[in-house]
């Protein structure tokens, strides 16, 4: 088990190194900094001198092996837009794309699996349904569109929500909201058809030749089983939740890593870019080793070595 | 004196049942029509047919279990003196597991991937018995040991994908006889295991009537598995019991053309390399002719059979079997 876990280890440092890599070429590839940077009118030494301070006249690979050895001395760079260290403004925004992104994703765990299992309950019923039609609408919606309407409805025409912003519980309603909506979706109709196929196996029917009561079945053994393939789905989607929280935050102005991140392009503050994908990067894939080892907990046939 | 008690009070007695199951586009297929049969103390009934003869229906009516289309639209089950058909679902409910037992067809699927089989055997033994923690322990134990599994104490803490089918049809076995049923239902117990392991399954299962005097009964296709351990046999057709009598007196001397045709069937082919077959298909069971069931696929067919279907008459005291034709029909 140890040896698993060191194992995928391993694997995620060569990922994020190629990550990394991968992400500071296309930074600088996307365009040159210092024109944006410095007034219109700026001299060429003004130019060099500035590419001179941040290490921008020298060769990419040269630059990119400064950025590791100075990452390992915890020199993370400095951003040029704010001049502030990077993993500084980016840890300032991290608690406001923990808060939209956890609130999001326990919404949609939550009420996906509450309502998958009530429609797979009632199977067949208006519930069902009307549960299921909804389901595909929400999956086929554009999280940005969604969003849109959302604004246009609760805030312009209603005024019951905040536009934008993070200002309290009731700015975060609409963003984590619509966040959770293509999450939720799946996990809903993962769980209902999960369910359904459980409670139709040959063990649940010898369950009942047992004489356990139903609600014994549905909780202590359906549910169970039919949770393993909803913990597989989940792990997908927290790559999902984390692209969706970009186009949200932006949306609806919400100061996170996202719209730190779609700003740090626009500006093209290379050091902020490249520290904001390593945080995102190393996240999900510690989140995607936890949801592998949470299969050992629920799932005795699953053992790794 | 087993012989008076079946005669006198059997264990179970079912007569007249007949299930429907609703079919698409309003086609009701009848599952059972009008069996009767009876299991005594302590037999072993065996209930012969081909796949969609109604056998497991019939199974699953006793245990009140039939799937959500199909439903009893007549008849009683008597168990013990009581009409189970009219039983709360709650009385049902502790009825099964307790009373009766059951063993389905494939052990690799029958229990729960995700608990220990020691965890099974107790949820049977902590639905129906004020047992204190240890001493349900003893008796997953003592389980498994009369079931025939070395080092029992080690095996509860194992999980079904650790076990072979043959130990886990046993497991199986032990959480259906954990509360001392008077009847054990084992619908096709054999089929899913290879050969050397269904007659250790079927030694266990008649072991078991020896031991404990349960009743068994055993629903299976192959007349090899019946004779090894039934007391009688009852076969069946189309929802429909065509022959019922002494395992013996069926071999023996059998009464209907179809008893006749599946044990020429069973078994190993005789010289050729083709395994016997019988010609032609069961009837659409929403859609019987009139008659016999059989008619169509019967060599001693005769005008009479495809206008009035025979009634089950007896032959000896206890065979019986309805064919108009039953007298002339060779061993």
């Amino acid at each position: 088990m140890l040896n698993y876990i060191l194992k995928r280890l391993g694997l995620a440092a060569i990922t994020i190194f190629g990550v990394l890599l991968l992400i500071f070429i296309a930074a600088r590839a996307s365009g040159d900094v210092t024109l944006l940077m410095l007034p219109q009118d700026a001299t060429d030494e003004m130019i060099a001198a500035f590419r001179a301070q941040h290490g921008l006249d020298q060769p990419v690979i040269v630059q990119f092996w400064q950025f590791l050895m100075g990452m390992l001395g915890g020199d993370f760079g400095t951003s040029l837009r704010y001049q502030r260290p990077a993993i500084e403004v980016i840890l300032q925004r991290l608690p406001a794309t923990l808060e939209l992104t956890l609130s999001a994703f326990g919404l949609a765990l939550v009420l996906g699996v509450t309502l998958g299992m009530l429609s797979a309950y009632w199977r067949g019923s208006v519930f069902d349904r009307v549960i299921r039609v909804v389901a595909i609408m929400l999956q086929s919606m554009p999280g940005f569109w969604l969003a849109i309407m959302a604004i246009l409805v609760f805030a312009v025409t209603l005024g019951w929500l905040p536009t934008s912003g993070r200002n309290g519980f009731l700015s975060l309603i609409m963003p984590a909201v619509t966040l959770a909506t293509f999450p939720l979706s799946g996990i809903l109709r993962m769980t209902r058809s999960s369910i359904l196929e459980t409670i139709e196996s040959e063990y649940v029917k010898f369950l009942r030749i047992k004489g356990v009561p139903e609600s014994t079945i549905l909780w202590r053994h359906a549910l169970r089983n039919a949770l393993i393939p909803v913990i597989a789905l989940c792990g997908l989607q927290l790559g999902n939740l984390m692209g969706g929280a970009v186009i949200t935050e932006t949306i609806f102005n919400w100061p996170g890593l996202g719209s730190l991140m779609i700003e740090s392009f626009v500006s093209r503050d290379y050091p902020v870019i490249q520290v904001g994908v390593l945080f995102i990067a190393t996240m999900l894939i510690l989140l995607n080793l936890a949801v592998d080892l949470l299969f050992c907990v629920v799932d005795p046939r699953i053992r790794y070595a | 004196m087993s012989f008076d008690q079946t005669t006198i009070e059997p264990l179970l007695a079912v007569s007249d049942l007949s299930v429907e199951i609703e079919g698409r586009e309003g086609r009701t297929v009848r599952a059972a029509r009008g069996l009767s049969f009876s299991v005594g103390k302590g037999r072993v009934m065996g209930v012969i047919g081909e796949s969609g003869s109604g056998k497991s229906m019939t199974a699953l009516s006793v245990m009140r279990l039939l799937p959500r289309a199909a439903k009893v639209t007549g008849g009683r089950v008597m168990f013990q003196g009581e009409d189970l058909l009219t039983k709360s679902p709650r009385a049902m409910r502790s009825l099964r597991g307790r009373a009766i037992g059951m063993i389905l067809q494939d052990p690799s699927v029958s229990l729960d991937p995700l608990y220990s089989v020691g965890d099974q055997i107790d949820e049977a033994l902590r639905m129906h018995a004020r047992m204190g923690k240890a001493e349900r322990h003893a008796r997953a134990v003592e389980l498994l040991t009369s079931v025939g599994i070395p080092s029992p104490e080690d095996r509860l803490d194992q999980y079904p994908h650790e076990m072979s089918g043959g130990m886990l049809q046993r497991v199986v076995a032990a959480i259906a006889i954990a509360l001392n049923p008077a009847l054990l239902i084992a619908d096709e117990p054999t089929t899913a295991l290879d050969p050397t392991i269904q007659v250790q399954v079927l030694d266990l299962l008649a072991g078991l009537r020896d031991r404990l005097g349960i009743s068994i009964l055993l629903i299976t296709h192959d007349f090899g598995v019946a004779a090894h351990i039934c007391d009688d046999i009852m076969v069946m057709y189309a929802g429909e019991v065509v022959e019922m009598g002494p395992v013996r007196q069926i071999f023996d001397r059998p009464a209907h053309p179809y008893t006749r045709a599946l044990m020429h069937s069973s078994g190993a082919p005789e010289g050729g390399n083709r395994l016997p077959t019988i010609d032609g298909s069961p009837p659409d069971l929403a859609d019987l002719p009139p008659g016999c069931a059989f008619a169509q696929r019967c060599p001693m067919v005769q005008p009479r059979c495809r206008a009035e279907a025979p009634p089950r008459r007896a032959l000896t005291p206890d065979h019986s079997a309805a064919c108009w034709r039953s007298e002339e029909i060779p061993a």
